[in-house]
């Protein structure tokens, strides 16, 4: 389903696609109507519309409607400000105290906005602070000498970054790092973020599954293949921002594009994410914004955020994660 | 190793009911309306969360608790009486509950009987003091969706598995640990020791609990994801957890007290067999050989 240019078409889509244009501008009008009815009094968002607010899901909506501002940005951006934690980092929500993975989504969407610049690049700061844990010296070993009696196939050494504070490195928060220090570098120390997106890069080349594309970053377990799954393959091309007539990257694209292709596998998240992917470089928009919104009209999502957030995203044609 | 758990010398018999399912399409709200019934009575106006196993895209069924079951045991609790009834799950790897919801079959469910489901990764959440204090993890974040429930139901598939020996009813309750705090997968947890964590996990749920166990059809080998389809033809229930695990254990053909999560859970409920009162089927009628990886053949008997 993947030419050298990296066109992807879920043909699932184009067998009910009606008047292209009509369902595009109407389906970004309705994942906007939607995520602007879902913001919370705080002015925050939650996983789903009522639900408590939370970092990851305000910093995609404030991204998502930055392009048309206006007093649900602010106000969004007014929740961001106020949950930042002395450190620079973000909790993953009020009540819980330690900082976490958000702070990456939270630098993504703020370093746009001038007036935000010293709260994204003190987040950036904080994300070059933070490593995986290693796994000891034991695994170390194995990983060198004796690589097929690990359980898990992966190179213990190399450090990405965690979803937590001293935990293992795998690759979401891996690539939303990435994502997040690419788009901040202009605030940061730029030869320290180039280190620390190579560093990124090799744990993401590691992790990749037999076969092409990422899962949550166990590409092999006790000798059995694991499976990837779209939306960590296409968040994982995103981060390595490589195109997908890449050699390093595609098979990874191509199963990307396969997988999409099944109706019952694709989802909001998964299209959004891929959509967002393939037509950073090149690839036709639309056969991505008929499937969105295809599955849009079945399950609107579950009313899930995120997946509304990245969908805008995609339907309006933005670019994320780049300086 | 965790040490043995005190089996408490006043701690009453438990029952398990091992009910005959020969398969999921048979009408499995009747059978499992008649397990419950062993242990409740009625359940008026109350908010029953259950809570089962969604892992990965199973097509076969396996990996799963099926969808079947989970609309029985939905139908089964409103003839029961119950008020409000909640599916809340926590995937370990996969976040995007959309697909997870379609691919196993529960979307369909939960529409055609109006249920509301919970992703439990994302719920708000509460920070609890750990009851047991296995880990020295000192507390964890439980979803309020969870602390709300006046019972809850732990629905696991019947499967082996590859860290932790068996997955059963209390290592199902890895999936109400938030991922947005501690990630996909809760390696936190894993860190902490599995065994541990489930056990720490189990006593600081504070609300009564029920288990369901789909034993229709289980996984042995290299579960929980990878393993083979084993039919067995039952459902299992209870209201002591580990009574209802180390039954469903036996019924494996594994030794719950080479388990190391259930030889240390006497603190929580009964392992020996001596203490566990057949509430239906025979378990010896129903009784197979599970395969299970090199690293847990320890777990069979002799």
């Amino acid at each position: 389903m993947t030419t050298a240019t990296g066109t992807a078409n879920p043909s699932f889509a184009r067998a009910h696609r009606v008047d292209v244009t009509a369902v595009r501008g109407t389906f970004a009008e309705a994942v906007r109507g939607q995520l602007l009815g879902a913001q919370n009094e705080d002015g925050g968002w939650g996983a789903v519309c009522a639900a408590p607010s939370n970092t990851e899901a305000t910093a995609l909506a404030v991204l998502a409607l930055s392009r048309s501002g206006g007093r649900a940005v602010e106000r969004g951006l007014a929740w961001l400000e106020r949950s930042q934690r002395p450190d620079g980092s973000w909790s993953w929500m009020s009540g819980v105290v330690a900082p976490s993975w958000a702070t990456s989504l939270a630098v993504l969407s703020l370093t746009p906005h001038p007036h935000e610049a010293e709260r994204a690049r003190r987040g950036g700061e904080w994300l070059l602070r933070q490593h995986g844990c290693r796994l000891g010296w034991r695994a170390s070993l194995l990983h060198r000498y004796a690589r097929d009696r690990m359980l898990v196939r992966l190179d213990p050494d190399l450090r990405g970054w965690p979803w937590t504070p001293g935990a293992f490195t795998w690759v979401e928060p891996t690539a939303y790092a990435m994502l997040a220090l690419r788009t901040a570098r202009p605030l940061l120390a730029g030869r320290r973020v180039d280190a620390r997106l190579a560093e990124g890069e090799r744990v993401l080349y590691d992790r990749v599954c037999a076969g092409g594309g990422w899962n949550y970053g166990n590409p092999s377990v006790f000798g059995v293949d694991a499976r990837p799954y779209p939306e960590l393959t296409a968040v994982a091309l995103l981060a390595l921002d490589t195109p997908p007539s890449d050699p390093r990257v595609a098979d990874s694209a191509a199963r990307l594009a396969a997988l999409l292709d099944d109706q019952a596998i694709a989802s909001g998240l998964s299209l959004a994410f891929a959509a967002l992917y393939f037509s950073r470089h090149g690839a036709e928009l639309t056969p991505w914004i008929d499937a969105l919104s295809y599955v849009h009209r079945q399950t609107g999502f579950l009313g899930d955020t995120k997946s509304t957030a990245l969908a805008l995203l995609a339907a309006d044609g933005r670019r994320v994660g780049q300086s | 190793m965790i040490a043995r758990g005190l089996q408490h010398r006043t701690r009453p018999e438990s029952a398990v009911a091992i009910l005959r399912a020969p398969g999921y399409e048979t009408d499995l709200a009747d059978t499992v309306e008649r397990g419950v019934r062993l242990f409740h009575r009625s359940l008026d106006g109350q908010t029953v969360v259950l809570k089962p196993n969604l892992v990965e895209h199973d097509p076969h069924g396996v990996i799963n608790t099926h969808p079947a079951v989970i609309a029985a045991a939905i139908d089964a609790f409103r003839r029961l009486g119950a008020r409000r009834i909640v599916v809340a799950e926590g995937p370990g790897h996969r976040r995007d509950t959309e697909y997870v919801l379609r691919s196993s079959g529960l979307l369909e469910v939960l529409r055609e009987r109006r249920v509301p489901y919970v992703d439990l990764n994302v719920d708000a959440v509460r920070r609890v003091k750990i009851a047991a204090g296995f880990t020295k993890l000192g507390y964890l974040y439980l979803p309020e969706t969870v602390l709300g429930a006046d019972l809850l139901v732990s629905m696991p598939k019947l499967k082996t598995h590859h860290w932790a020996g068996v997955t059963l009813s209390m290592k199902n309750f890895f999936g109400v640990i938030p991922g947005g705090v501690y990630g996909w997968p809760k390696n936190v947890l894993h860190h902490a020791g599995i065994d541990r964590s489930i056990l720490d996990i189990t006593s600081t749920l504070p609300m009564p609990k029920f288990a369901i166990v789909d034993a229709i059809v289980g996984m042995e080998g290299d579960g929980p994801i990878h393993g083979r389809a084993r039919d067995v033809g039952a459902l299992v229930f209870g209201d002591d957890l580990v009574a209802v695990d180390a039954t469903a254990t036996r019924l494996m053909g594994l030794v719950p007290e080479k388990v190391a999560h259930l030889a240390g859970a006497g603190f929580l409920g009964n392992v020996d067999s001596g203490r566990i009162a057949e509430a239906a089927e025979p378990l010896d009628e129903l009784r197979q050989a599970f395969d299970v990886v090199p690293r847990f053949k320890r777990l069979r008997g002799g």
